[in-house]
This record gives structure tokens, sequence and C-alpha cells, in this order.
């Protein structure tokens, strides 16, 4: 079982995003709609879930590759904070 | 109903008198039944011809995908007006073009001051207004059909945006024949995939109504996560899917399609670019229900040709577990026959027709086509001709296509004139080696390069093809094998190399310059993995 600050978490999201996957600048906030941001396209969300995988060591199911859990840094860290397999403090 | 329509104005009037209440749009978070969807339509043009649109005015649509984007796009032929969408994604330079070259007197937007900001002058002079604003309902404009009603947008080979005309003679052509190739009823929900910029959603923005059809938009959010896209498929019972064939393939690979009913789905139609056999393969495995159909026709003419594949389910033995299509022979999927009211000829490099078998250019007559490109008539009389021994008043679109007609009569896309590209002088057409590299098993997607020669490196452009998925040594060396056999020496890639997939534009089409930087990329990482080999060894 993996265990990740939160803000350290989001801080750490932002960075390989910006870094690794968008598509354009502009600011990352915990609630930007990342796909209506133009930040991500399917691409990047493959990228994102692939990071997640890693970081963790888990397995995320195609089924919670879905917008209500992907579409902002919030969504995803309260995704990995409802599951039993990662711990986010 | 659909013989009284003769204008795209008239549209909502005529199926919300039929079925006022019947479920019209939706995108998830409004629904609209026709009279809705109708009186929105009406509202919008009367704000627009408040601030002085009249009939003949190009009017951009620059919204995400959603109900408001169909309505504006029924508010603008309502009053006469011509519609042109602009791709909510689009780099802002891109979309600064498109308004400036059709010179739009409004866009209907929900851009904020950044966005609007950001397309500067673009917008000066121009009313903008809100896709919700509100006017006193417009009367159906008396328009005549041969008219302008619609303008798409397209990069020009040359990268500059090139606007295609169609009239609303030519969309009701196209929705008619779509109505009956796909016996499309009242009872039938259409997804909405491609965004209004990209002329597949002329599917649901005008043979829906026409049929009186609903339409289930999906939100560009949605969009990106194949899971969520296959559930609102499934929640909302949707008949009929259109897309491009990238689109298809994420839904089956990503969208954990196992676990959702997708029975509801009756025809899934691709077109846009061509379905590797192995994708298409996997995509009727798990839509087992569905009939498959290639939708072949560039923007010019809407659609010209089909090709029907039967439900998998119906006959389950001739599809391999490992993903190869037999029925298509030679692992390529026909492009077809034309559909009603079509012509098609094919013609040589000395522009001879080719009568029966044989390989050409396809020439395109039909009443599905386009009025011309917009204020390019160089463009127009480049692409639109008349031919020797045809009447004077049939008009032939060069669809720059080369096509083969099969000893069947069926026809097979082989590639586009308009990307072959130059190889120690031979001509080449990327599309053509896609084609056949796609036939092989491992393949989901790939896309041919041109690497120009880098000064240190002696002479040569070479031919690079990048696959999707990664694929191994020995099914390199089948793929190699596979070229080799299919194509001449200058055409076969002279490497193959493995990515996790391939870059795409926002119509889902390979994005060329986009596979190019790739591979650039592909080859720094490599340089840098063997330095650092090299420093650490």
């Amino acid at each position: 079982m993996s265990t990740r600050n939160s803000s350290s978490l989001h801080d750490d999201l932002v960075a390989f995003i910006s870094a690794d996957v968008a598509l354009g600048g502009g600011p990352i906030e915990p609630g930007t709609d990342l796909v209506m941001s133009g930040l991500i396209d399917s691409l990047g969300v493959m990228a994102v879930v692939d990071w997640i995988e890693r970081r963790f060591d888990i397995t995320v199911d195609p089924n919670d590759v879905v917008i209500e859990h992907f579409e902002s840094i919030d969504a995803i860290v309260d995704y990995l904070r409802g599951r039993d397999d990662c711990r986010v403090e | 109903m659909s013989g009284r329509v003769d204008a795209l104005s008239g549209l909502l009037d005529s199926v919300a008198a039929g079925r006022p209440h019947d479920e019209a749009v939706t995108d998830g978070r409004v629904r609209l039944d026709w009279v809705g969807y109708r009186d929105r339509a009406a509202s919008l043009g009367g704000a627009l011809l408040a601030q002085g649109v009249v009939p003949g005015d190009r009017v951009a649509v620059h919204l995400p995908k959603s109900s408001d984007s169909f309505v504006a796009a029924h508010a603008i032929v309502r009053i006469g007006a011509v519609v042109v969408p602009v791709d909510w994604f689009a780099p802002t330079d891109y979309a600064a073009e498109v308004l400036r070259d059709a010179d739009v007197a409004a866009i209907v937007t929900a851009a904020d001051s950044d966005r609007l900001g950001a397309l500067g002058t673009a917008v000066d002079g121009r009313i903008v207004v809100a896709p919700d604003a509100t006017g006193v309902p417009a009367a159906v404009a008396h328009v005549a059909p041969a008219s302008a009603a619609y303008i798409v947008y397209t990069s020009g080979s040359t990268g500059r945006p090139k606007g295609i005309v169609h009239s609303h003679a030519s969309a009701l052509a196209y929705a008619r024949k779509a109505i009956a190739t796909y016996a499309l009823t009242p009872a039938d929900r259409l997804a909405n995939i491609a965004p209004l910029h990209f002329d597949q959603s002329t599917f649901e923005l005008w043979a829906a109504p026409l049929a009186g059809a609903s339409v289930v938009v999906v939100p560009d959010g949605v969009l990106r996560f194949p899971a969520s896209v296959s559930d609102l498929v499934a929640r909302e019972r949707v008949t009929v899917w259109y897309s491009v064939p990238y689109a298809i393939s994420q839904l089956v690979s990503r969208g954990a399609v196992a676990d959702r009913d997708l029975s509801s789905l009756r025809w899934v139609l691709f077109g846009g670019e061509s379905f590797s056999a192995a994708s298409l393969a996997q995509a009727r495995l798990a839509l087992p229900h569905a009939w498959f159909s290639n939708v072949y026709g560039p923007a010019e003419v809407n659609q010209c040709t089909f090709h029907h594949l039967e439900p998998h389910r119906l006959e389950p033995h001739r599809l391999e577990p490992s993903g190869e299509a037999t029925d298509a022979l030679e692992g390529v999927v026909p492009i077809g026959r034309p559909w009603a009211d079509t012509e098609v000829m094919l013609v040589d490099a000395d522009d001879r027709e080719v009568v029966g078998p044989g390989d050409g250019e396809l020439l395109v007559s039909t009443d599905t086509m386009m009025i011309g490109y917009w204020n390019r008539p160089d463009l127009t009389a480049a692409a639109v001709c008349l031919r020797p021994g045809s009447p004077p008043d049939r008009r032939w679109y060069r669809t720059g296509d080369r096509v083969r007609r099969r000893g069947d009569g069926l026809l097979v896309f082989l590639g586009r004139t308009d990307h072959q590209v130059k190889i120690r002088g031979h001509r080449i057409e990327l599309e053509a080696i896609e084609s056949t590299l796609s036939e092989a098993p491992a393949v989901v997607a790939c896309a041919v390069v041109v690497e120009r020669a880098s000064p240190d490196r002696a002479g040569q452009d070479r031919l690079v093809a990048l696959v999707a998925p990664a694929p191994d040594d020995r099914a390199i060396a089948m793929m190699i094998d596979l070229l080799r056999r299919r194509l001449p020496r200058y055409a076969v890639p002279q490497e193959i190399v493995g990515v996790a997939a391939i870059p795409r534009s926002g119509t889902g089409k390979i994005d060329r310059s986009a596979a190019v930087e790739l591979l650039s990329e592909c080859r720094q990482k490599s340089a840098h993995a063997e330095a650092a080999g090299r420093s650490s060894g």
C-alpha cells in the first residue's frame, strides 16, 4: 500500500501534466477542467492513468477511467482517496 | 414530411409540427423536444436579426460540443444566414483565420473575454452573441435551395484554411440519402461524436431532424473518456454511431464495452480514414449486434459511397479471434458502391476514363456536391469540371483520391493523390503504404512519414513507418515481409518504429506533422539513451 501526502500529490500531478501531457500553457488549478481547458486529450488521459498506476503500484480498471474521476486534479485525488489500496493523507 | 422541406430553414418547424414533444436533442445537461429545439433556434435567430444579421451573412458558431451548438446552427439557417462552425479547440491563430476568411458578420460563442481577446482583431467589427441570447422568434426565411447554408473549413494542401460551401439543396440531398441508406426512423437516436466543424456532424445536424430522429450530443469532456462514452451510449440507448475509426477503436479497447449493454446500437458508421483490418474485426466482435458501414466521401460531396458489413453475430465463423477480417478481400474494407443519384468515374494519369476494373482517380457527380470553395474560384475551377461526352449541366468533382474498381464492381480506396511524396524521384502515396501495413494483424494504427535527410547522414530521405502498439521483432519482420510483397521497392519503409499511439488531429485523422515530430523525439530519446549507456558503461 502506498501513502502520499495529498498536497504533494496535487503538486506532483500538476508538475507531471504540465511537463509531459499538457497541450498548451495555462495555469492548472486543483479544480481546473483538464479537458475543457484544452490541456489534455485522450492520449493525455492515458498518460495520467499510466503515471498513477506506476506511482501507486495499482491497476486502474477501465471502468474507473471516467470523466467523474479524472476531469480535474481534485477529482483525481478524490478518486485515489476513495480506493482502498492507496492511502492519500 | 420530408417532401415538404426544400431548405434547412424550415426543417425544425416541419418536424415539430408532426411530433412536437418527442425528444429531439440532448447533451446530458439540456434535453429538448422538437418544439423546444425549434423555439430556442427561433429565439436565437431573432437575437441575430435584431443585431443586424441579414440573409447571406456568414455567422460563426464557436462553442464546445453541446445542445447549444446544434440550436445555434439551426438558428442561423432559419434566418437565411450561413453557418460557419469554428473548432472550439483550434489554435487561436487558426480560428482567427477562419473568421477573417469567411468574413463573418457575427459569432455565436460562449467565449469569455480572455478567449475573445486572444482572437484579437479577428473579432473587431463582428457581432458577438451568446448561445442563450433571446429575441423575438424569427420567422423561417424564404431561401433559394441553391443558396449557401453552411461552410466547412478544412486545411488546404498548403495549410491555409479552405471553406467548402454547401447549399440547402446539397445538405438535404445528403440527408435524404443518409435516411434511406441507414433506414433512419423517428425511433432512432444518433450519437453526435464529430464536432460541428467536421462534416460528419451533418448527419446529426440535418439528417436526424429530417428523419424525426433524436440526437445525443457527446460533450467534449465525456468524449476523452471512452468508458464514459460507452456509459452514455448505453444509458441513452443510442442506435446509430458515426465517427472516425479511431473513436471506435478507443471505445472498444478502453470503453469497458463488455460491462455495458450496447445492444441498442444497430449501426456503427465509420469514415474519414481507413479502418485497420485488425481494429475493425475487434470492433465487430465487441459489438456483435451492430451492422457496420464504411462511409466514404470527401467533405466537398459529403458522402458518395457506402459498404455495409453484417453483424458479427450472424456470421461468427467469418472472423478469426486473431483479428483478421476474412470477408474483406485483401484485408481492406471496400468503400463500396455509389449511393443514389450519384455517378462515379475513374480516370487515369492522362485523364482518360478507366472503364471496368482498374485503378484511377475518382471523380464524382452528385446532388450532394458543394457550391464551391469560399472565395477561391481558382481552387473550385481546378476541382470541379465538366467532362467531354457528359451533359453540359453535369459537374464532376475531382476527389484527388486513388481508387480501385474491382471485378465485382466494388470500389477500394488506395490513397490520396495530394499526399503523394517523392522519394528518390518516385511518387509515393503514404496512405497506400499505411493501408497495406494495416493489414498486418499486429497493427492497430500506423502512419508513414518521410524522414528528411539530415546533413550528417549522407543523402537520402527515408520512409519510416510508425506503428502502434509497439511491435516485437517478430511482428516487425512479418510487417516488412508484407510490405515487400505488396509494394514497389521504393515504397517500402526503411524502418518500422514502435510508438504508443499515432498523433491525431481534432477530427481524429492522422496528424502528419505531429507524426514527424514524434519520430524525431524517438530518435532523440534513443540517442540520449545510447549516450547514457556509453558514459555509464
